[in-house]
């Protein structure tokens, strides 16, 4: 038998571990498995605590330790412990024959599972133990409750912010399509309604205006879907090795149109290079990055291209002559939906076309850059890891 | 029609700006634009137009911002604040409210056909002043 003293000093030392335990616990899971382990060795006994099965709340099983087993009779007095919220087992008025004693923990908004106690070598438990118990299972209680008001409160805050998001985002990429679509609609409409009384030029301009409205639409709608496909995972990588300017030149025909604009300028890229890539992916990766290129500069300015590579892999890099990116906007240029705080802003664009890219860079090894250039400008940067000479490969295999 | 009116489409997405205008032109309207809300206000201090076009997502700031200060500019005598329409995608009610609030006098939403706006300018506007026929049938 525990000496006054030291049972006042296990008391407060038992709470107090409670305290310290629960409030630096981050999960429930994480705080009943401590306080079960630390209580056990403190108080000499064994230790369990019993949760109600979420599936089925009128069942209550041990929860920690796992897998302890309970003959019959003790799982009687568990029952009644939980059903009827009230103390069994040894030393209660209720015992149908179980070494266990069982606590109810009951917090201010409910029940909320049950402490059970097993004394060790011929302990007994007298009234103050007891007091001692219910201490120690009300203060469980409630700092589970806290803990599970917490954790449904930061539930609630990650589902509006989820929610925030969302609604941004439908509103951003709804701006996005119906920008182009009201040039398309009001173009056409004029030409379909007063085009008798246009000029021949006037009214061709109408029908180019809406052509390239519409190839503008086509360009998101395609971003949105990738992007979409990129994160159920559902784009399949083809590799295979590709030449380098083959690429180059394939984006830049594509790009043309739009480029006819701006002086663009090709800086050595190297023949025979060729790189271990999904060419159709990097394609859309350097047509986004000069798309980007075209809609953040003014017309007439230049834009450089260039290759370079070493040890590391083969680079590309993508340099216009605007303004640069803003410093404070440099680290979340790739975030998803980075443009989205702007809800209309001059340029069309969904903010998805950089995520995409980094997205695709990523999945094939490689990564993507944004800088500032030190004589101005923006520059994105991307690396394909795995480059050969060509010519090597083929002399290779003549031998 | 819209003969010599002069009317102000403030909004920064060029293939709307060239639509309008060659409607408005053709049916005798002065076109003027600015792609930014600041360029937009000086140059309605300075135009006095008629009507006003007013997108909400301008490059420098909000539409709705400048709206206020358009309806404050007073032309012509007795003297009256040009007849403003906002024309943009956003179609929450929210915008409409703020918008209606602050003294637009009609709300478009973007995609549009350009009759949907003829008759909401004209409709604005009024009937064409009848001054001219009373001097006649006075003679």
């Amino acid at each position: 038998m525990l000496k006054k003293a030291a049972r006042r000093e296990l008391s407060t030392q038992a709470l107090f571990t409670l305290y310290r335990i629960t409030a630096n616990a981050f999960t429930r899971q994480q705080a009943l498995e401590k306080l079960q382990r630390t209580l056990s060795r403190m108080l000499e006994m064994d230790v369990a605590f019993f949760l109600p099965s979420v599936m089925k709340p009128e069942r209550i099983d041990a929860a920690f330790p796992t897998g302890l087993s309970l003959f019959d009779n003790d799982c009687k007095a568990l029952d009644v412990c939980w059903n009827e919220m009230k103390t069994t087992g040894v030393a209660a008025p209720f015992n149908p024959g179980t070494d266990w004693r069982f606590e109810p923990m009951l917090a201010s908004s409910g029940e909320v599972g049950v402490l059970g106690v097993r004394p060790r070598h011929g302990q007994s438990l007298d009234p103050w133990y007891g007091r001692l118990l219910t201490a120690i299972a009300d203060q469980t209680a409630s700092a589970l409750e806290h803990m599970e008001l917490e954790r449904s409160m930061e539930a609630t805050r990650i589902r509006e912010e989820r929610e925030k998001l969302r609604s941004m985002l439908l509103s951003s990429v709804s701006h996005d399509l119906k920008t182009p679509l009201a040039g398309i609609i009001g173009s056409l409409s004029v030409h379909n309604t007063m085009g008798g009384r246009l000029t021949p030029e006037r009214r061709d301009a109408l029908l180019e205006t809406a052509l390239e409205e519409a190839h503008r639409l086509d360009s998101f709608i395609t971003n949105i879907l990738d992007m979409t496909r990129l994160e159920s995972g559902k784009i399949e990588f083809h590799y295979e090795w590709h030449d380098v300017s083959s690429i180059i030149r394939q984006v830049v025909k594509r790009l043309q149109h739009r480029l006819r604009k701006y002086q663009l300028v090709v800086h050595s890229i190297p023949e025979n290079i060729e790189v271990y890539m999904d060419m159709v992916m990097t394609g859309q990766v350097l047509q986004n990055l000069l798309d980007n290129a075209c809609k953040y500069t003014p017309p007439g300015t230049a834009i450089d291209i260039t290759s370079r590579r070493n040890e590391e892999g083969l680079f590309i890099d993508v340099h216009d002559h605007g303004e640069g990116l803003p410093s404070d906007k440099l680290a979340h240029v790739f975030d998803k939906y980075a443009r989205i705080q702007k809800e209309d802003s001059q340029v069309a664009g969904t903010g998805l076309g950089l995520a995409i890219c980094k997205s695709v860079m990523e999945a094939q090894g490689g990564w993507i850059t944004a800088a500032n250039h030190p004589q101005g400008g923006a520059i994105f940067t991307i690396c394909l890891p795995r480059w050969r000479k060509a010519e090597t490969v083929k002399h290779a295999a003549m031998i | 029609m819209l003969r010599n009116k002069q009317i102000l489409v403030i909004d920064d997405t060029p293939s709307i700006l060239s639509f309008l205008q060659v409607s408005l032109e053709v049916l005798g309207a002065k076109f003027y634009k600015a792609q930014t809300a600041s360029y937009g206000l000086a140059l309605c201090e300075q135009l006095h137009p008629d009507v006003v076009i007013l997108d909400l997502g301008l490059p420098d700031k909000e539409g709705l911002n400048i709206l206020p200060a358009l309806k404050r500019i007073q032309a012509h005598s007795p003297a009256h604040p040009p007849i403003v329409i906002v024309l943009t995608v956003r179609n929450e009610a929210k915008y409409y409210e703020m918008a209606m609030d602050m003294g637009a006098d009609a709300y478009l939403t973007k995609p549009f056909n350009v009759e949907e706006l003829i008759d909401l300018i004209q409709q604005k506007l009024g009937p064409p002043p009848t001054g001219h026929l009373k001097l006649v049938s006075n003679g």
